[in-house]
């Protein structure tokens, strides 16, 4: 088999299976390593299985609940797939399509195709049968989404720690005050409206960045950075907020405990204190919101790849639920379900690596 | 001919232009084109159907590509007289006979397609034959019915084709252009309908294939790029050939103040729209000389609301149609959300069409509160419903949006109750096909021969079924007897009378609410000329349709 017969879904996957089977096994040894080959054994397998289960049950649930949704937008689907054409030759084309067959058929069937990954194809207009597979489309699609979320995140992170620390430490001071009220600001402004603002001001005004569009990054690192940027920014604003305030608020009530006093009395730096014992017990609740964050993350991609044009996954989502193209919905669907739930285990587990309390407790 | 595009929003036609030039006053003194260069131009929509031309639908959008790639056999162009002739194009000649129920079309020599395979006869009779419906491969149910009166194509020699017809069709010319439909397609592409709609292979001044320089090709939501064609048969006034650019590259950018903001951050250098507010803000920039802005309602498309008058429709019932259009003030719309530049209309047809009636003689019904709520009570009476209520359909795109919410709350004053639905643009003539509406906000009818508007009002096909494109659902005897008469009658001042009757039908039945005339602006940054198209190969003077843009003359420099 040559990799260019590998279905392009495939590595994404793989990868997401790579990083969750890496932490499962990592914190499997840890636990093995401290209570015993045989309890952690059977405890870290049994909690890894039960995971897997409840991960693949997640998606069926979300997929399949996604696709009866999807029955229910208005107009029929061979409307879109052939427009000019009489009402026997949509049907004939509806028949060809399975359109007809009842909902847990159909369900079953794309269950089958997503899960063997069997490409599908998008129905398309001008010919019924025969248009481009979902997955080529896909491929094409998945990496500027994935970038632009990587990007917002990693965005919204390097900000929003040092200002919720920084917040933290100065709890109750003016400074404080003002950093909430213009996290405030933040959460409040839709970011399709600071896209427009930031477009207007870097882009038209100014020409620091493009308005819209998109550069792979093998085709030049500079100009793909400036077409990322804006986007980038307009998604990670918002977040950048509600990391800020989570940490911060975690953070405060850290600085009260009895360990911190000690480090304190030790001697040790401010600094030190912050960022070596304060902020990794204060991180739990910023790291289980990074990942419930990714659906935010998800919807505000959509929006704004609309607005500066980049062809990503939200601008798929768009187009099929416009056409009513329903397997290609159901596969985005699907796929980002996956991604969800892959990136909240993973954080599941992350806790056993950040907090020794969790790895023991989950140990014993 | 053909719509160029259907739904949206609307600018429309009146004197247009400020400082822009307008197609009475095209810019004349650009200076000497230069070679090089790539345009990139922003489309106000995808076509996500592609371009197997036969069964593709284009709207505005689609058929800015298919004009890059491919050439019609006629094409239109001034007439003198304030008017349109359609003059051969990439035909050297199309004659009628003096029955016009035989039409010889004879192809220019030496031309190829992008292939290297020549356009000759064969070539010419595959595409008819595609678009008669003719290719068991290539379904081409619009068309089948367009031109369902064709009753044979027939190779006469190498480079002469003779389409014979059932009856007389004066304006056949006219369908040979179809709104820049009618491109002729290579064998090849035809011959393999998987990939018809993406691999394109027309004769015209940019191809996709056999690229050397530029990555060619379409990617869906994304762009299309093509590269200059190096074999282009035609030439400029000097002897130049064309195209004078590299490469083109369309980008369908969908809302409008994003295409905008595009051309002046630089993203875009050449746009389209026909919102009234952007072409204002467009003219501010041409004036301050940062765009070269063109506009054109020649011809002009009308922008309207479109009434389903079906049985379960309530637009069934005529005093339905005239409440609404007593009710509603268009003036009002084209003030607040076309910044007043376009011009109103009470009629399908744009000033320059052999159709066009003096506004006064058409007797359209004019804003009147109480004349609507008077018919709003025969219509009650009429059905015994107990009030006027309707579904007001439009596209996505804000601007049509605001258009709509303004005849909802024009029409609520009347005491007609309006709900408001939205549809993508792509799907909207999807919607309309399926008679899925009950009032559309639309845009059509651009001008030109009134026998190529036949396919969206006459009530029945050949077969006797019902004609599925007219969206309207209108069987009205009239209008099919003027189309009959008007498509056979060869005295010009004969068959104008009777074309002319059309308006007064649509005045009386109000089976549609006229709103403007379409008014296209076409902008490109400062360094971009040649927007207006060169003069034809014969030496005749072009004229811009509707959205139909030449770009086998733009140059940058």
């Amino acid at each position: 088999m040559n990799r260019a017969d590998i279905p392009t879904w495939v590595w994404p996957v793989a990868a997401l299976v790579v990083v969750l089977f890496l932490f499962l096994f990592v914190s499997a040894t840890i636990a093995m390593a401290v209570v015993g080959l045989g309890l952690a054994g059977s405890v870290v397998v049994f909690a890894g299985w039960r995971r897997l289960v409840q991960v693949f049950v997640v998606i069926l649930l979300v997929t399949f609940f996604a696709s009866m949704l999807i029955r229910f937008l208005p107009g029929d689907p061979t409307d879109s797939l052939l427009g000019f054409a009489t009402p026997e030759q949509k049907a004939q084309v509806a028949d060809e399509l399975g359109l007809n067959d009842p909902f847990y058929v159909q369900y079953g069937r794309f269950v089958e195709d997503f899960f063997t990954g069997e490409t599908r194809y998008y129905q398309s207009s001008g010919r019924a049968i025969g248009g481009q597979k979902v997955w080529e489309r896909l491929g094409d699609a998945l990496p500027i989404s994935l970038q632009l979320m990587f990007y917002a995140q990693i965005l919204a992170l390097v900000f929003a720690l040092p200002i919720g620390i920084f917040a933290a430490y100065k709890a109750g001071t003016r400074m404080d005050k003002g950093l909430n009220t213009v996290a405030f600001g933040l959460l409040s402004l839709p970011n399709f409206v600071l896209a427009y603002i930031l477009i207007y001001w870097l882009a038209v005004k100014n020409n620091v960045f493009p308005s819209q569009g998109y550069v792979p990054f093998g085709e030049s690192a500079s100009e793909h950075f400036k077409s990322m940027f804006l986007p980038s920014v307009s998604l990670a604003v918002g977040q950048i907020a509600i990391y800020m305030r989570l940490l911060r608020s975690d953070m405060i009530q850290t600085l009260q405990e009895d360990f911190i006093t000690m480090a304190r009395a030790k001697g040790l730096t401010t600094r030190r204190i912050l960022l070596r014992h304060a902020l990794r017990p204060s991180s739990f609740s910023l790291l289980t919101v990074a990942a419930i964050n990714l659906g935010a993350l998800i919807g505000g991609a959509v929006v704004l790849e609309v607005v500066f044009q980049l062809g990503g996954v939200g601008t798929l989502i768009i187009q099929a639920v416009n056409e009513q193209q329903f397997i290609a919905l159901q596969t985005f669907v699907g796929l980002i379900a996956i991604a969800y739930v892959g990136a909240n285990v993973a954080v599941d587990v992350l806790y056993s690596v950040l907090d020794p309390r969790i790895r023991h407790a989950r140990a014993a | 001919m053909i719509a160029a595009a259907c739904g949206g929003s609307g600018g429309g036609g009146g004197e247009g232009g400020g400082e822009g030039a307008t197609f009475d006053d095209p810019p004349t003194d650009e200076g000497t084109p230069q070679r090089g260069g790539k345009v990139t131009y922003g489309l106000e929509a995808e076509t996500g159907g592609g371009w197997c031309l036969p069964s593709s639908q284009l709207a505005a959008g689609g058929i800015q590509v298919a004009g890059a790639i491919y050439d019609t056999l006629t094409i239109p162009a001034n007439d003198g007289e304030g008017g349109v002739e359609y003059v051969p194009f990439l035909a050297e000649s199309v004659e009628p006979d003096d029955t016009f129920t035989q039409w010889t079309i004879k192809v220019r020599e030496g031309i190829t397609f992008h292939d290297g395979t020549p356009l000759n006869a064969e070539a010419v009779k595959g595409t008819l034959d595609a678009f008669r419906g003719q290719n068991p491969n290539i379904g081409a149910p619009l068309f089948t019915f367009v031109f369902e009166k064709v009753s044979a194509v027939d190779v006469v020699d190498d480079l002469t084709v003779m389409v014979t017809t059932e009856v007389p069709w004066v304006a056949f010319d006219a369908f040979l252009w179809s709104t820049g439909r009618l491109g002729i397609v290579a064998p090849a592409q035809l011959a393999a309908p998987d990939t018809c709609n993406r691999n394109l292979i027309g004769t015209g001044p940019f191809r996709i294939i056999n690229c050397e320089t530029e990555s060619c090709g379409w990617t869906i939501n994304d762009k299309f790029v093509a590269e200059a064609n190096p074999d282009y048969w035609r030439e400029d006034e000097n002897g130049e050939k064309l195209p004078y650019l590299d490469a083109i590259e369309f980008r369908p950018v969908i809302d409008v103040a994003q295409r905008v903001n595009g051309l002046k951050g630089g993203e875009l250098n050449m746009i389209h729209t026909t919102d009234g507010q952007q072409t204002e803000n467009l003219r501010t920039d041409a004036d301050a000389g940062t765009v070269n802005l063109f506009e054109s309602d020649f011809a002009a498309e009308t922008s309207y609301t479109m009434l389903n008058t079906d049985e379960s429709s309530p637009f069934s019932n005529q005093h339905a149609r005239l409440a609404v259009a007593y009710a509603g003030d268009p003036q009002e719309f084209i003030d607040l959300t076309q910044a007043g530049l376009p011009a109103r209309s009470v009629q399908p047809f744009s000033p320059d069409n052999l159709a066009y009636n003096d506004p006064a003689d058409v007797k359209f019904p004019k804003q009147d509160l109480d004349k609507a709520r008077e018919e709003i009570e025969l219509y009650k009476q009429d059905t015994g419903q107990s009030e006027l209520a309707f579904d007001l359909l439009s596209t996505t795109d804000p601007g049509t949006v605001e258009i709509a919410q303004l005849l909802q709350s024009q029409v609520e004053e009347a005491g007609i109750r309006v709900t408001l639905e939205q549809v993508e643009q792509t799907q909207i003539i999807n919607t309309a096909l399926a008679g899925d509406f009950q009032a559309v906000l639309w845009r059509n009818h651009p001008g030109g021969d009134p026998d190529t508007q036949l396919v969206w009002w006459f009530s029945v096909v050949e077969s006797g079924a019902d004609n599925f494109v007219n969206f309207s659902r209108i069987h009205d005897a009239d209008i099919d007897r003027i189309f009959t008469e008007g498509r056979s009658e060869t005295d010009p001042a004969a068959r104008a009378e009777i074309y002319k009757e059309l308006p007064k039908v649509f005045a009386e039945q109000a089976y549609n609410i006229w709103g403007w005339y379409t008014l296209w602006a076409f902008a490109g940054a400062d360094d971009v000329h040649g927007i207006f198209p060169p003069t034809l190969p014969d030496g005749q003077e072009p004229v811009v349709i509707a959205s139909v843009q030449s770009v086998v003359g733009m140059w940058i420099g």
